[in-house]
C-alpha cells in the first residue's frame, strides 16, 4: 500500500489539532462542589486541599466542607463564591495563585521562560545549522587537509564502535 | 555503645577532613604519598562510619532512651523493622543515613576509580570528602543522634510518628536518599574531569552509569513514596505536589536530561558544557531536596523534621556553587563542542528539545514549590500554590514530553530525511488517531486524557516498532526465532533497548496517571448494614470490629463490596490509635485491579450521630502506576547491563565444519 505524504501530513496535524484542544481545555467538570472546592485548601496547617485534608478531628475541614456545600447551592457565580472563602479565611484558603497583582506573577513566569527558552533554542538551532553550513562551504572551497582526513576518520572508527 | 558510636562518627569526621585537606596539598604540590595516604583516610571513613550506624541502630533495637534521638522516636512495643527505620525517621539519624550512604558510594567509587578512572581518582576521593565534611560536620556538631537526654531516662519513647508506620516506609526512605547522595558521585566525576581537563569521552560514560545507578534508585524511591502516600495518608491519590514530593522530583528531572543528552556528547562530542551543567545542577537540587525536607522553610505533610539547620545547607550550596563556578570560568575552554547542529530533523535536535522541556518543567515546579515564600517575602502575605496550579502549568508541558518520547529515538542522528519521516511516523500517528477516535467514541469527552492516551499509543507503538524491525532482521540473519531474536536485540544494546522499556515503563505510569481524570468518591455514615453507592459498586457495612495491642488501639469497618448482586471482596478500612504518640492515623483498604482500584478510608465516627463514617473513592487505572515503575526498573537493569556479542549462524557453521574437517583429518 502506497501512502501519499499528504496523508502524513494531515495525520499528524489532525493529532497536533487534538492536542491544541487538549492544552486549552481545563480538564474534565467534576460537578459545581468538587471545581470549588478543589480551589480550597484547609487552613488547619496541613497544606493540603479542603477536599483532600483527612485528618482525624481536624478542626476547621468538616465546616469547610459544609459551608462549600452550602454555597455552591446558591446562584453565585464561581469566583464571588471564591472571594466570599477569601473575606472569611484570607487569601490562603485559596488552593492556586490569584490571576491578578503578584499572583499573577506565578502564572505567567512558566510560561515566559518557556517562551523565551524555545526562542534561544531556535537561535541557538539555526546559529548552529549556518556555521555548519560554512563550514561545509569552506571544506568544499579548500583541500581536505591530512589533519581533518585523520578526525574524520577518527570520528568515523568511534561511531563504527558505538553504533 | 554510645561513646563507641559517638567516637566512630568523630573519628569518621577528622578522616575526611584528613583526606580532604591532605588530598588537595598532595594534588597541588603534585605529592604522590599526600595524595595515596589522603585516599587511603577517604576509604576508611566508610568502615569507621559503619561502627558508628551499628551502634545507634544497636542502641535504638535495645530501647536506649538515656538518648534523646531514640526517646523522641522510638518506643518499646515498635516492631523490630520499624525500630530499623527510626534510624532515618528523624533530622540526626537521616543526616548520618546520609553520611554513611555517602560514605558508601565514597568506597566504591574509589575502589572501582582505580580502573574506570585512574587519573581522576584522587580528585574524586577529594570532592566527594569535600561533601562529606559537611555532612559529618552536621553529624557531630548541629545535630548528633548520640546526644543524651537532659533528665531522668523515661521508661518509654515517644513512639514513630504513625504515618511512617507503614512497610513501605523501611524501603522508601532509603531508595529516595540512595538516589540523593548517589548523584554525589557524578557530581564528582564531572568536577574533577573538568578540573585536570581530563581528555576523551571515558568520564562522561563512568558519569553515565554513576548517574544512572543514582537516577534508578531515586525513580524507585519516589514511586514508593508515591505508593506509601496512596496507602497511608487517606485522601485517593499518590501525588499531591507537595513541597518535598517536588523536592525529589527536581533531581530526577535533571538527571533525566542528562541521561538523554549524555548521548550527544557521546556520539557527537556536542553539549559538553550543558552535560556539566545538568551534572552539577542534579546534585545541588538533590542537596537542595534533602535543605526542603528538613529546614522546614516550606510547610509539607512530609517534612517530618524541621529545625533551624536550613543556614548550614544554604551556606553548603552557596560554596558548592562557587566552586562549580569558578572551575567552570576557569577550564570552560575544555569544553568546546566538537561538532555542530546540521539539520533541524535529527536526533540531536530531538535531544535539544528533549532537554528543553525537562528543563521547563522542573523550572515550573521549582517555581511553583518557591512561590509562596516569595511572595511572603515580596508582599509579607503568603500565597498558596496547590496541587491545581501544577497540574495547569505542568500538564501541557509532560504532555509534549511524551510526545517527544515517541519521537526521538526515530529521529536519525545528523539528518532525517522526509521519506523516512514518512516510513517511521505514519503507523503510530495513525495509531494516536484510531485511540482518540475510540476514546470519543467510548464517551470521554475530556480533551486531556484523549490527548494522552493518544500520545501513550503513539510512542509505544513507535517502540514496538523499533524492536519489531530490529528483532526481524536477526531473525532473519540468524534463522531464529522472534522471542529468541528480541533478547539478543535488546542484550546486543542494552542501552538503547533498556532506555526504550524504561520509556515504556513510563508510558504505562502515564496511563496510570491519566486515569485519575475518571476519579470518583463518595463520602458517607454506613451504620451496620447501610449500603453506600460507589459508581457500579454497592458497599456495605457487615459490621464493627475493635483491636488492640502493645503498639496501638484499632476500630475497622468491615465493608463488603458487591457489583450487581455479585460479591466482589470484603475490606477492612480501619483507624488506629498509637498509644506511646496518642496520635491517630487512617489504614486504608484498597482492592486492585487492572481497570481500577476500589479505595476506602474509615473516616472515623460522625461527632452529631456517632455513626461511622466512610469516605469511598473509585480510582480508574491506578494499577499501572506501579505496573509502569516495574517495567522502569527492569528497564533500568537491563541499561545497566554490559551489551553482549552472538556469534552470526554463519560463523557458528564455519567454526562447525572446521572442527568437523579436524576431526576428519
Amino acid at each position: 500500500m502506497k501512502i501519499s505524504p499528504a496523508w502524513v501530513g494531515k495525520g499528524l496535524v489532525l493529532l497536533v489539532l487534538l492536542a491544541g484542544v487538549g492544552l486549552r481545555g481545563d480538564g474534565p467538570d467534576p460537578g459545581r462542589f468538587r471545581r470549588i472546592g478543589n480551589q480550597l485548601m484547609c487552613s488547619c496547617g496541613c497544606t493540603q486541599g479542603a477536599l483532600v485534608c483527612n485528618h482525624v478531628g481536624c478542626p476547621v475541614v468538616e465546616n469547610l466542607r459544609s459551608e462549600i456545600a452550602q454555597r455552591v447551592q446558591s446562584p453565585d457565580s464561581d469566583a464571588l463564591i471564591l472571594q466570599a472563602f477569601v473575606q472569611e479565611y484570607g487569601p490562603a484558603v485559596l488552593a492556586v495563585p490569584p490571576d491578578k497583582g503578584f499572583g499573577r506573577l506565578a502564572w505567567v513566569t512558566p510560561w515566559a521562560v518557556g517562551l523565551l527558552g524555545l526562542g534561544m533554542l531556535v537561535v541557538i538551532i539555526q546559529v548552529w545549522s549556518k556555521s555548519r553550513a560554512q563550514q561545509q562551504a569552506l571544506a568544499l572551497a579548500h583541500q581536505v587537509c591530512p589533519e581533518t582526513l585523520a578526525k574524520v576518520h577518527a570520528d568515523m572508527e568511534r561511531e563504527l564502535k558505538n553504533p | 555503645m554510645q561513646i563507641v558510636g559517638s567516637f566512630a562518627v568523630l573519628l569518621a569526621f577528622v578522616l575526611a577532613a584528613y583526606a580532604l585537606l591532605v588530598g588537595i596539598a598532595g594534588l597541588s604540590l603534585r605529592h604522590d604519598r599526600l595524595v595515596g595516604s589522603a585516599l587511603r583516610a577517604a576509604t576508611a571513613v566508610f568502615p569507621v562510619l559503619t561502627v558508628g550506624v551499628g551502634c545507634l541502630v544497636a542502641l535504638i533495637l535495645r530501647n536506649d532512651f538515656s538518648l534523646t534521638y531514640i526517646a523522641e522516636h522510638s518506643n518499646r512495643a515498635l516492631p523490630f523493622y520499624y525500630k530499623i527505620a527510626v534510624f532515618w525517621s528523624g533530622q540526626e539519624g537521616s543526616l548520618l543515613f546520609w553520611s554513611w550512604l555517602l560514605a558508601g558510594y565514597g568506597f566504591v567509587a574509589i575502589l572501582r576509580s582505580r580502573t574506570t578512572a585512574p587519573q581522576l581518582r584522587p580528585l574524586v576521593g577529594t570532592i566527594l570528602m569535600g561533601v562529606q565534611v559537611f555532612f559529618l560536620t552536621l553529624n557531630n556538631f548541629v545535630a548528633t543522634p548520640f546526644a543524651s537526654l537532659n533528665q531522668a531516662t523515661p521508661p518509654d519513647g515517644n513512639g514513630l510518628n504513625p504515618l511512617l508506620q507503614y512497610p513501605q516506609m523501611v524501603i522508601h526512605p532509603p531508595m529516595l536518599y540512595m538516589g540523593y547522595v548517589g548523584f554525589s558521585v557524578p557530581f564528582a566525576f564531572a568536577l574533577a574531569a573538568l578540573i585536570k581537563k581530563y581528555p576523551g569521552d571515558r568520564w562522561i560514560g563512568v558519569t553515565r552509569r554513576w548517574t544512572m545507578v543514582a537516577w534508578g534508585f531515586l525513580s524507585i524511591g519516589i514511586v514508593l513514596g508515591g505508593h506509601w502516600a496512596y496507602s497511608v495518608l487517606g485522601w485517593g491519590g499518590y501525588w499531591a505536589w507537595d513541597p518535598v514530593e517536588n523536592a525529589s522530583f527536581l533531581p530526577w528531572l535533571m538527571g533525566t536530561a542528562f541521561l538523554h543528552s549524555v548521548m550527544m556528547q557521546e556520539k557527537r562530542g556536542m553539549l559538553k558544557v550543558w552535560n556539566i551543567w545538568l551534572v552539577f545542577s542534579t546534585f545541588l537540587l538533590a542537596i537542595f531536596g534533602t535543605f526542603l525536607t528538613r529546614s522546614g522553610v516550606v510547610s509539607s505533610v512530609h517534612a517530618f523534621a524541621q529545625s533551624s539547620i536550613g543556614g548550614w545547607f544554604i551556606g553548603f550550596i552557596v560554596i558548592a556553587i562557587s566552586v562549580c563556578l569558578f572551575t567552570f570560568m576557569k577550564n570552560r575552554e575544555f569544553l568546546r563542542s566538537e561538532h555542530t547542529l546540521e539539520s533541524t530533523a535529527s536526533r540531536e535536535s530531538g535531544f535539544l528539545f528533549n532537554n528543553f522541556v525537562l528543563l521547563l518543567a522542573a523550572f515550573a515546579i521549582l517555581w511553583g514549590t518557591l512561590f509562596p515564600v516569595l511572595s511572603e517575602w515580596v508582599q509579607g502575605q503568603k500565597i498558596t500554590v496547590g496541587r491545581e496550579f501544577f497540574d495547569r502549568i505542568d500538564i501541557p508541558i509532560f504532555l509534549f514530553l511524551i510526545f517527544l518520547t515517541g519521537v526521538g529515538p526515530l529521529l536519525a542522528w545528523r539528518r532525517t530525511s522526509f521519506s523516512s519521516l514518512r516510513r517511521n511516523f505514519l503507523v503510530p500517528t495513525g495509531a494516536a488517531v484510531l485511540t482518540a477516535v475510540g476514546c470519543l467514541v467510548g464517551g470521554i469527552r475530556s480533551p486531556y486524557p484523549i490527548v494522552s492516551f493518544s500520545l501513550v499509543a503513539f510512542v509505544v507503538v513507535c517502540i514496538a516498532m523499533e524492536f519489531g524491525r530490529g528483532a526481524k532482521v536477526i531473525a532473519q540473519r540468524q534463522k531464529i526465532g522472534r522471542p529468541r531474536a528480541l533478547a539478543q536485540l535488546t542484550l546486543r544494546n542494552t542501552r538503547r533497548y533498556g532506555g526504550f522499556v524504561v520509556h515504556v515503563g513510563i508510558m504505562l505510569m502515564a496511563v496510570g496517571i491519566t486515569g485519575s481524570a475518571f476519579n470518583r468518591d463518595v463520602e458517607g455514615p454506613i451504620p451496620y448494614k447501610a449500603h453506600l453507592q460507589l459508581g457500579p459498586y454497592t458497599l456495605i457495612s457487615q459490621a464493627n470490629t475493635q483491636d488492640d495491642n502493645e503498639n496501638y488501639s484499632s476500630e475497622a469497618a468491615i465493608i463488603d463490596v458487591t457489583r450487581n448482586g455479585r460479591h466482589i471482596t470484603t475490606l477492612y478500612p480501619s483507624r488506629r490509635m498509637y498509644k506511646a504518640s496518642q496520635q491517630a492515623a487512617s489504614m486504608v483498604a484498597i482492592h486492585s485491579t487492572p481497570l481500577e482500584d476500589i479505595y476506602l478510608v474509615y473516616a472515623g465516627d460522625d461527632p452529631m450521630t456517632r455513626q461511622p463514617i466512610l469516605h469511598a473513592f473509585l480510582n480508574p487505572l491506578v494499577f499501572w502506576v506501579w505496573a509502569g515503575a516495574v517495567v522502569l526498573v527492569l528497564g533500568i537493569l537491563i541499561a545497566l547491563l554490559p551489551n553482549r556479542t552472538f556469534p552470526s549462524r554463519v560463523s557458528e557453521e564455519v567454526g562447525r565444519n572446521a572442527v568437523t574437517q579436524k576431526a576428519g583429518a
